[in-house]
């Protein structure tokens, strides 16, 4: 699972599910983040609180190279400084209003986040690029079983779905929450991806269900 | 519980509503069931069929599980002749009975959460306006506050710039005037009446007393319904889920003045169901 | 009101009221740095704090704003500013 002892980054989202001009919420262990591209295309990961009173900055929208918050419209540029403050139009925010942000970078169709400069990037998955992101209700314990097969030690799941072989990418978000990236063979057909994509959702049935009796033992 | 708040007055049911069988619906964590007894009386009990206090004002039935040391606050405006009013409906929101309060003293996000109806970009300035403790009433009030709008009330045709005047004249509860176009020199009264039922759970209740002998109640049910329903979105949204009294994780500005006065006199009561004390 | 925002002043300011000054003397330089304003105090006592602070008058406006809440364990009577001899907000004496 990640991060790890080898891998310190946070595999957050895919790269085909932000657009270019748009917000979606992710989690990393050091917190919530709004995750947003651009105009440009360049990525940032903001926290998920805007300073001025708290709203979740996932909620806002990107306009050019700034996102800004959907309550008052306090907008933040890609290194997190306050550009702008609608309320007091003429006033040039100090660098020290900010959104705390996190680094980011994508690899290979995947967007990665880390709180402090790394040396190493993220892995390359040999071929291997992501296909969808789901979040289980489970430990990651039983996403395991339910997969037949345990991390390895540079932290990703090896398995067999739909008959083809697929790597999973499990971060841990509670006790009984498990984000799961779901990476096929970058050449697999259109019909591969269907039945990985299919038996990727069994799985979570199973884990579910699993973790689920679990609990009422 | 040795909160003041619970010595206060709290909306719990719509009065042309209820019934025999009354509703029930919880109080600052505490079961109460609420019923019509006869055409013009109600009974609200406790679980352990404890009698609380009640009274039927501004369309709605108000009660308090502590002994409150003075009657309902007044509007007057409710009893001038002319005046159409409007139980609006009850809404549920996932958070904090001050934080409803709060977001309906806000003017400033106007242009991006009421876009095009209550404001509009590039009109977004807040210029300065006055706000007080009045000690007598013993309420906080803003007066000559001012923003230009597109489309200010089902009423009003094309932008103008509307005046308002802000109140609290108790912890969950909100009294806004703005400007009545058909009436120059009135005000159009609107008002968030907020029931606790936890500290992060609330039912708000909006209550309206408006010159506009032309729209339909419908519509005008309708208009405050999606106001509010846009402000639920943010107010669900908002961290921490409770009112900090402490802005240490948090930049007010001028503009948020109010807001920074409402938590003052909240502070100055102790006030503090539904507060953070600490902030995180 | 534009005007003022873009100028950068540099006034004294005066907090009055139950100050409990070991708590709150951190918790201002915290939120005058959120700000980006330098301050510097010249009078810190148990019920009046004075301090210098320069930046633009929007900021110290927002200064004022959370210094008028601070933490919860302080009561802030007023904030007399050199701009204007009143605070912005009345009716709060004890």
């Amino acid at each position: 699972m990640f991060p790890n002892n080898w891998c310190k980054w946070t595999p957050v989202a895919l790269s085909a599910d932000v657009p270019a001009g748009t917000v979606i919420p992710a989690w990393t262990p050091t917190g919530d983040v709004a995750l947003w591209r651009s105009q440009s295309g360049q990525l940032s990961a903001s926290s998920d609180r805007c300073p001025h009173r708290g709203m979740r900055l996932s909620h806002g929208f990107v306009r050019g190279e700034a996102l800004a918050c959907i309550y008052h419209g306090w907008s933040y540029g890609r290194d997190g400084a306050c550009l702008r403050i609608p309320a007091h139009p003429d006033l040039q925010p100090p660098a020290s209003i900010n959104t705390r942000n996190q680094i980011t970078t994508e690899r290979e169709g995947i967007v990665w986040v880390v709180n402090e400069a790394q040396d190493e990037p993220p892995p390359s998955f040999d071929g291997y690029w992501p296909l969808r992101s789901m979040t289980f209700q489970a430990s990651i314990a039983a996403l395991e079983a339910a997969a037949g097969a345990k991390a390895d030690i540079s932290g990703l799941i090896r398995c067999t779905l739909g008959g083809e072989t697929a790597f999973l990418l499990a971060v841990t978000k509670g006790e009984a929450e498990t984000i799961v990236h779901v990476l096929a063979d970058k050449n697999a057909s259109l019909a591969q991806r269907i039945a990985i994509s299919q038996a990727g959702e069994q799985l979570r049935r199973d884990a579910e269900s699993a973790d689920a009796l679990e609990g009422a033992n | 519980m040795s909160d003041p708040m619970i010595d206060e007055w709290y909306p719990v049911a719509l009065f042309s509503k209820l019934d025999a069988a009354g509703r029930d619906t919880l109080l600052m964590g505490h079961p109460i069931h609420v019923a019509r007894t006869g055409s013009e009386r109600v009974a609200a009990t406790e679980a352990d069929g404890r009698s609380l206090p009640v009274r039927i004002r501004y369309g709605h039935v108000w009660t308090s599980l502590g002994e409150p040391k003075k009657e309902l606050f007044d509007i007057p405006e409710a009893d001038e002749p002319g005046r159409r009013l409007v139980d609006v409906g009850v809404v549920r929101v996932r958070c904090s009975p001050l934080r409803a309060v709060e977001n309906f003293l806000d003017i400033a996000h106007f242009p991006f959460v009421h876009t095009d109806i209550l404001g509009a970009e590039p009109h977004t300035e807040v210029e300065k306006y006055d706000v007080e403790i009045r000690e007598k009433e013993d309420e906080v009030w803003a007066t000559k506050v001012k923003f230009f709008q597109p489309q200010a009330a089902k009423s009003a045709a094309g932008g103008i710039t509307t005046d308002y005047m802000y109140r609290v004249p108790a912890p969950t509860c909100s009294v806004l005037y703005k400007t009545c176009p058909p009436r120059p020199g009135e005000w159009d009264v609107i008002t968030l009446f907020v029931q606790p039922l936890t500290e992060e759970l609330c039912d708000v209740w909006p209550w309206m007393a408006l010159y506009d002998d032309e729209a339909d109640m419908t519509d005008l049910i309708h208009f405050q319904q999606m106001i509010f329903l846009q402000d639920r979105s943010i107010l669900e949204n908002q961290i921490p889920r409770r009112l900090p009294l402490d802005p240490g994780m948090e930049i007010p500005t001028r503009a948020d003045m109010t807001s920074v006065a409402y938590r003052r006199w909240l502070k100055r009561h102790n006030y503090t169901y539904g507060a953070q004390l600490v902030a995180q | 009101m534009g005007e003022a925002d873009r100028i950068i002043s540099k006034e004294r300011i005066a907090i009055l009221g139950d100050l409990g000054a070991s708590t709150f003397i951190p918790w201002i330089e915290r939120h005058a740095r959120k700000l980006g304003l330098k301050t510097s105090f010249s009078t810190i006592e148990a019920h009046r704090i004075e301090m210098e602070i320069e930046g633009p008058e929007a900021l110290i406006d927002a200064m004022e704003m959370g210094c008028l809440l601070g933490p919860i364990d302080v009561w802030v009577d007023e904030i007399l500013r050199s701009s204007n001899a009143r605070s912005s907000i009345s009716g709060l004496h004890t």
